[in-house]
């Protein structure tokens, strides 16, 4: 008799898992500094066959560790809208409509993902910049390159994954 | 197989320092309260003061430079950009003049202090993962979080799901190069064509990855039960941590040193 929240549990942690081996897969390199990757791809998986809760817990674990394996800490709020939360709000994808409708989830989280990275940017150039400069350009632009294209490749691979019901759906316990 | 190489899971460096082996929970605290302390610091005195603690850490735990500079790299350009911003749009007196740019006092001591803090930042909270592994992080994060419980924080759960995470990470990857190797030695090519072919050669990997993730937890869930694991109440653990007297002692000169720098500079 196997509990399913325990379940549950173990499929967030190998999930998460599976994330952190794809952060390290870059399949293309951005100019600028970072990559696009397929990080988000499991979270995004987790939402759909386990709901929005399981998919947001994921996601701020999978921050926490990206946290605890390199470190990259600028400023107290950076750090929080750098690593869990970015990753957790990707869960959202899993709530009601956007679980059903998986294009529209996907495209949620990720501009709900885009936008905390967007204020920890302005939190930490209000922080660090003199007065008089804009950061909210910078911010706005840095982020949105490669998110874009990780997007795309998370929308292509889901459509390519979707005859797979063994994925998105658990197994009637 | 160019795609994985060089990779490294995070940070740590193995040792028998006097750091490595502080409680990961002190190790914490202490990272936590220099974050704190380098935004109370307001003189170059304090930095300085900061800069010579973290050297004295460095030095302790027998780590070498070479790796705690290289781990600044991802910096750079954050650090030239925040100084030369303030270096030329700082009011003030004007020391020089490149074409239009003008570089001021002000800016020059604004700029150079920003920098600093944000070097001693990421050095000093690099040295945290160098010298204490996830798990152990893991673990003193599992008992810092403890009294959240109250709050409906399930420190047990989160800590649990991390570990197994870290632990898992180097058997995916595994089996991950296996199924690569596999699929290139049938003429897969994971590395050039548009984003449609390469996210269509990517199937292959992904597909196993995530079936394999699930029957692994509910191998990993079958197993745990049959040896009785019911949640985090009661449960014994294979590596306990213990708070020491040279624990306490770190604790103590880490917070007698924050008070002192963080109040008088």
């Amino acid at each position: 008799m196997r509990s399913r929240n325990l379940v549950i549990m173990l499929e967030t942690s190998l999930l998460v898992a599976a994330a952190l081996l794809l952060s390290l897969l870059r399949l293309w390199r951005m100019p600028q500094g970072g990559g696009v990757t397929l990080e988000m791809l499991p979270i995004f998986i987790l939402a759909f066959r386990r709901g929005g809760k399981v998919g947001v817990t994921g996601g701020a674990l999978l921050g926490v560790l990206k946290l605890l394996l390199s470190p990259y800490i600028l400023h107290p709020v950076q750090v929080l809208l750098d690593y869990p939360v970015p990753f957790a709000v990707l869960g959202v994808a899993g709530f009601g409509i956007l679980r059903e409708r998986r294009i529209l989830g996907i495209f949620v989280g990720t501009l709900l993902r885009y936008v905390t990275h967007v204020i920890a940017g302005v939190a930490f150039f209000a922080e660090y910049a003199p007065e008089g400069t804009s950061p909210l350009v910078y911010s706005v632009t840095y982020n949105l390159p490669y998110l874009i294209a990780q997007v795309i490749l998370v929308l292509i691979v889901i459509q390519l994954l979707s005859q797979r019901r063994e994925i998105f759906e658990p197994e009637k316990e | 197989m160019t795609m994985f190489r060089n990779i490294t899971i995070g940070q740590f460096i193995p040792g028998n320092s006097v750091i490595h082996r502080l409680d990961p929970r002190v190790k914490i605290i202490i990272a936590a309260i220099l974050i704190v302390l380098l935004f109370l610091v307001k003189t170059f005195l304090g930095y300085g003061l900061v800069a010579l603690g973290i050297a004295a850490i460095i030095r302790f735990s027998g780590i070498s430079w070479r790796f705690v500079l290289k781990g600044l790299r991802p910096l750079l350009i954050i650090l030239v950009l925040t100084v030369s911003l303030h270096l030329f749009m700082t009011e003030g007196q004007v020391i020089f003049r490149i074409w239009f740019l003008k570089v001021t006092w002000e800016g020059l001591l604004r700029g150079t202090m920003m920098g600093a803090r944000l070097l001693l930042l990421v050095m000093g909270t690099s040295l945290l993962t160098l010298t204490t592994s996830p798990i152990q992080l893991t673990d003193g994060i599992e008992s810092l979080l403890k009294p959240g419980r109250k709050i409906g924080i399930p420190a047990h759960e989160l800590a649990m799901m991390m570990t197994i995470a870290l632990r898992f990470i180097p058997t995916l990857l595994e089996e991950t190069e296996k199924i690569m190797k596999a699929q290139m030695a049938r003429g897969a090519d994971f590395q050039s064509g548009g984003i449609l072919k390469r996210a269509r050669s990517l199937v292959p990997l992904l597909v196993p990855l995530f079936v394999n993730a699930f029957r692994r937890a509910d191998e990993l869930a079958v197993a745990m039960e049959a040896r009785g694991y019911r949640g985090g109440t009661g449960r014994t653990k294979f590596r306990e941590l213990h708070f020491q007297k040279i624990d306490l002692a770190a604790l103590t000169v880490a917070a007698t040193f924050a008070l002192i720098v963080g109040i008088i500079f």
